[in-house]
C-alpha cells in the first residue's frame, strides 16, 4: 500500500470513529436525562394521582362523617378520582386490591401491567408494547385501612422516537461529513506529498542514467531536507562519474594515441621488412638503408615500450625518499651527458647551490635526464644547456634552461600530456616517443610538486621543479 | 610512361619505405609530407594517383581529399586509424580504397594496381617474354599459339606478370587468386604453378622461393 493510502485511510477511520464515538455518547447522554426527566415527572404525577385519590377518601370521610368507609365506597372514590384523568391520553392508570382490577382509567398494555404488580412495594419499568414505549410505576397505598396498589402508566414512546430520529440524523450527518472529510483529506495528502512524488520521479530519473536531474526544493520541511541531501548526492555522483568518464576518456586518448605511435614505426618496419623479403635485386645501399630503418624504428618502439612501462609502474611505486646532493646531481648529469653534449656542441652550465633535497634517487636522476635530453635536443649547434637552482628558506627551485626556438604559450599546458610531439618530425629523429615529459610530470607529481614551464618563441624554454625544504635540526 | 604517384605521408621512414616499394612496381613517385603541401601538389599537377594519409600536419586528409574539388583524381587513404567509420567515411567520400597500416608492400602494390587499372583502362595486353595475355579476351598466347589455361591458372600468371621479380607468398597468391575466405591450402597454389611451368614453359623463369612462395624473373 501507498503512503498517502495508509496516512488517507489511518486518518479517515480516526476522524470517522471519534466523530461517531462523541456524537453517539452524546446522544446517549441526553436520552437518558430525558427518560430521567420523564421518570421524575411520571413519579411526580404518579404521587399526585395516589395524594388525589387519599384526598378524596379523607374528603368523603369529613363529608359523610363516616371514619369507616366500606369497599365499594373507596372504589367508586377511586374510580371517580380517576375517571377525571380520561381526558389525559399521555396516561393510564389502575388501581388493584388483592391482585384484582378495580378501575381502569385509560388503556394500559395489561401484560406489563401485571408483571409489574409482582413487584413488591414501589418499581418503575420501561416496556415496550407494539412499538410503543412505555414508563411503568407501581406503589402500595393504604386507602381506609387497607392496601391497594396503583400501577399508572405514561407513553414516553416520544421521547424514545425523538432518540432514534436524533440518532438517524447524527449517522447522515457522519457519512455526509465523512466523506466530506474523506474529499478533503486525500486532496490534503496528495498535496502533502506531492514533494514525495516528485522525489520519487527525480530520483528515477538520476538512477536511469539522467544524472543532472535535481529536484526542486520547497519550503523547508522533512521531504526538502530528503530532496537537498538527494541533490547532494546526485551531485557527487555526477562528479564522481564525470571524473570517471574523463578518466576513460584520457585512457582512450591515451591507447588510441599509443596504438597510433606503434602503427608508425611498424609501418616502417613492415614495409621496409617486406620489400628486403621479396625483392629480387637489393643495392648495399638499399639493404643498409632499409634494415637501418627496421633498427632504428624498432629502437623506437624499445624506447616506447620502456618509457611506458615507467610511466605505468610510477602509479603504484612507494618512494624511497632520500637526501639529494644537488651538486652531486649535477656532477653526474655532466659525466652521463658529456658524449652527448660533446656530440652536439652543447656548452652545459652547472649553476646549483650546495644544498640537500629529499626524493627518491631513481625518480630524479630519470626527471633531470629527461630534461637534460629534452633541453638537447631543442638547443641549435652550440647553444648552452644550464642546471640551476634557487634557494629560498622554504623551497629549493631546480631549473633546467635552454636556448632553442621556445614554444608559444598555449602549447605549454599540451606538452606534459603523453604523446604530445611539438615536432613530429624532429622528435621520431631522435628516437622519441611524446613521453618524456608526460613522466617528468608523473614523477614530479609523485614528489608533491610539479614541473613549471615557461617559455616564449624564440626564448627558449624554462621547466623547473620545486622542493620543499626540510627544517633543518641544528 | 609508368604511373606517377603521390604520397601524402607526414613520416619520413613511413613514406620512402612507399616510395621503394612503389618503384619494384614500376612506378613513380612524389613525396608531400603535410596536408597544405599535399593539396598544392595535387592541385597544381596530374598524379595517376594519391596516397593519402588521414592523420597530417597542418589540413587532415580528409580535409584534403574535400578541398581538392573537381581535380580527377584516384585517392587511396593509408591511415593508422582502422576503425570502420573512418573507412566507411573515406569510401563514401570517393576514394578508390582504404588501407590500414602497417601493411605488407605486395598489398599495397595490388591494391594500387587495381586503382590504377580502374582509372586507366588501356594496356588489354600483357607481355612476358614470348608470352601474351590478352586480358579481355582472356587469352594467353606463346608465340601466336593459344595455350589452354583454367581460370585460376589464368588469374595466377596474369598476376605473377603484374609482379615482376616480386616473390610472392602463397598466402598472398591464395588471397588474390583464390579469395580471402579460401585460406590454408596452399597446396593448392603449388599444383597451379607447376600446371603453368609445364604449360608456358617457365620453369627457368617461374622459380621457387624456399620457405617463402614464388617469383616471376624478368628476363
Amino acid at each position: 500500500m501507498k503512503l498517502w493510502q495508509k496516512i488517507f485511510l489511518t486518518t479517515l477511520a480516526l476522524v470517522i470513529i471519534v466523530v461517531n464515538v462523541s456524537s453517539i455518547v452524546l446522544l446517549s447522554n441526553n436520552h437518558r436525562l430525558a427518560i430521567e426527566r420523564e421518570q421524575q415527572s411520571a413519579l411526580s404525577r404518579h404521587s399526585y394521582l395516589v395524594a388525589d385519590i387519599k384526598n378524596a377518601i379523607i374528603y368523603t370521610q369529613l363529608v359523610e362523617r363516616r371514619v369507616e368507609l366500606d369497599n365499594d365506597d373507596v372504589t367508586d372514590i377511586a374510580r371517580e378520582v380517576l375517571g377525571g384523568w380520561r381526558s389525559d391520553s399521555t396516561m393510564a392508570a389502575t388501581l388493584f386490591k388483592d391482585g384484582k382490577k378495580i378501575y381502569t382509567v385509560n388503556k394500559q398494555p395489561a401484560k406489563a401491567e401485571y408483571e409489574i404488580l409482582g413487584e413488591p412495594d414501589y418499581a418503575s419499568r420501561i416496556v415496550e408494547v407494539d412499538d410503543e414505549t412505555y414508563l411503568l410505576i407501581v406503589s402500595t397505598t393504604e386507602l381506609n385501612g387497607e392496601d391497594y396498589r396503583l400501577v399508572s402508566s405514561f407513553d414516553i414512546t416520544t421521547t424514545y422516537e425523538l432518540f432514534s430520529a436524533d440518532f438517524n440524523q447524527v449517522r447522515a450527518v457522519g457519512i455526509v461529513s465523512a466523506l466530506l472529510v474523506a474529499g478533503i483529506l486525500l486532496l490534503l495528502v496528495r498535496t502533502l506529498l506531492r514533494p514525495l512524488r516528485n522525489l520519487s520521479g527525480t530520483t528515477r530519473q538520476i538512477a536511469s542514467g539522467d544524472l543532472d536531474k535535481r529536484v526542486t526544493i520547497k519550503g523547508n520541511d522533512e521531504v526538502s531536507d530528503v530532496a537537498r541531501s538527494l541533490n547532494t548526492m546526485a551531485d557527487s555522483i555526477e562528479h564522481n562519474v564525470g571524473e570517471l568518464e574523463k578518466l576513460a576518456e584520457s585512457r582512450k586518448v591515451f591507447i588510441g594515441n599509443l596504438a597510433h605511435e606503434m602503427k608508425t614505426p611498424l609501418t616502417s618496419i613492415l614495409g621496409f621488412a617486406d620489400i628486403l623479403r621479396i625483392k629480387r635485386q637489393i643495392t648495399d645501399d638499399e639493404r643498409i638503408e632499409y634494415s637501418g630503418v627496421i633498427v632504428g624504428e624498432t629502437k623506437r618502439l624499445q624506447s616506447l615500450s620502456s618509457k611506458l612501462m615507467e610511466l605505468l609502474s610510477l602509479g603504484n611505486m612507494q618512494l624511497t625518499l632520500e637526501d639529494i646532493d644537488i651538486r652531486a646531481l649535477s656532477t653526474t648529469i655532466e659525466v652521463t651527458f658529456q658524449p652527448v653534449f660533446a656530440r652536439s656542441g652543447i656548452s652545459f652550465v652547472s649553476d646549483v647551490d650546495e644544498v640537500v633535497i629529499k626524493g627518491d634517487d631513481e625518480l630524479i636522476k630519470s626527471l633531470f635526464y629527461n630534461l637534460i635530453d629534452n633541453s638537447v635536443k631543442a638547443s641549435p649547434q652550440g647553444g648552452t644547456v644550464t642546471f640551476s637552482s634557487t634557494v629560498t628558506p622554504q623551497q629549493v627551485k631546480l631549473s633546467v634552461t635552454d636556448e632553442g626556438s621556445g614554444i608559444s604559450e598555449d602549447q605549454i599546458p599540451l606538452l606534459t600530456e603523453p604523446f604530445f610531439m611539438l615536432d613530429k618530425a624532429r622528435t621520431r629523429k631522435h628516437g622519441g616517443a611524446g613521453l618524456g615529459l608526460a613522466l617528468c610530470a608523473e614523477i614530479a607529481r609523485a614528489h608533491g610538486t610539479e614541473l613549471i614551464i615557461t617559455s616564449s618563441p624564440g626564448a627558449g624554454t624554462c621547466v623547473s621543479v620545486s622542493f620543499a625544504r626540510e627544517v633543518e635540526n641544528a | 610512361m609508368p604511373a606517377h604517384i603521390l604520397i601524402v605521408e607526414d613520416d619520413e621512414n613511413i613514406s620512402h619505405m612507399i616510395e621503394a616499394t612503389l618503384s619494384i612496381g614500376g612506378y613513380t613517385s612524389e613525396i608531400a609530407a603535410d596536408g597544405e603541401a599535399a593539396l598544392s601538389a595535387i592541385l597544381n599537377n596530374n598524379y595517376d594517383l594519391v596516397l593519402l594519409d588521414i592523420m597530417l600536419p597542418k589540413l587532415d586528409g580528409f580535409t584534403v581529399f574535400e578541398r581538392k574539388g573537381n581535380k580527377e583524381v584516384p585517392v587511396i587513404f593509408l591511415t593508422a586509424m582502422g576503425d570502420i567509420p573512418s573507412k566507411v567515411k573515406g569510401l563514401k567520400m570517393g576514394a578508390e580504397d582504404y588501407i590500414v597500416k602497417p601493411f605488407e608492400a605486395v598489398e599495397l602494390l595490388a591494391r594500387v594496381e587495381v586503382v590504377l587499372r580502374r582509372s586507366l583502362p588501356g594496356l588489354p595486353l600483357l607481355n612476358y617474354l614470348n608470352i601474351v595475355v590478352d586480358l579481355e579476351g582472356h587469352l594467353v598466347t606463346v608465340e601466336g599459339k593459344v595455350v589452354d589455361l583454367t581460370p585460376k591458372e589464368f588469374d595466377l600468371l596474369t598476376f605473377f606478370i603484374k609482379n615482376i621479380d616480386i616473390a610472392l607468398t602463397r598466402e598472398r597468391l591464395l588471397a588474390v587468386v583464390w579469395g580471402y575466405g579460401y585460406a590454408g591450402e596452399t597446396r593448392t597454389v603449388d599444383t597451379h604453378v607447376q600446371q603453368l611451368r609445364k604449360k608456358l614453359g617457365l620453369h627457368d623463369n617461374l622459380i621457387t622461393i624456399p620457405r617463402l612462395g614464388y617469383r616471376l624473373e624478368s628476363a
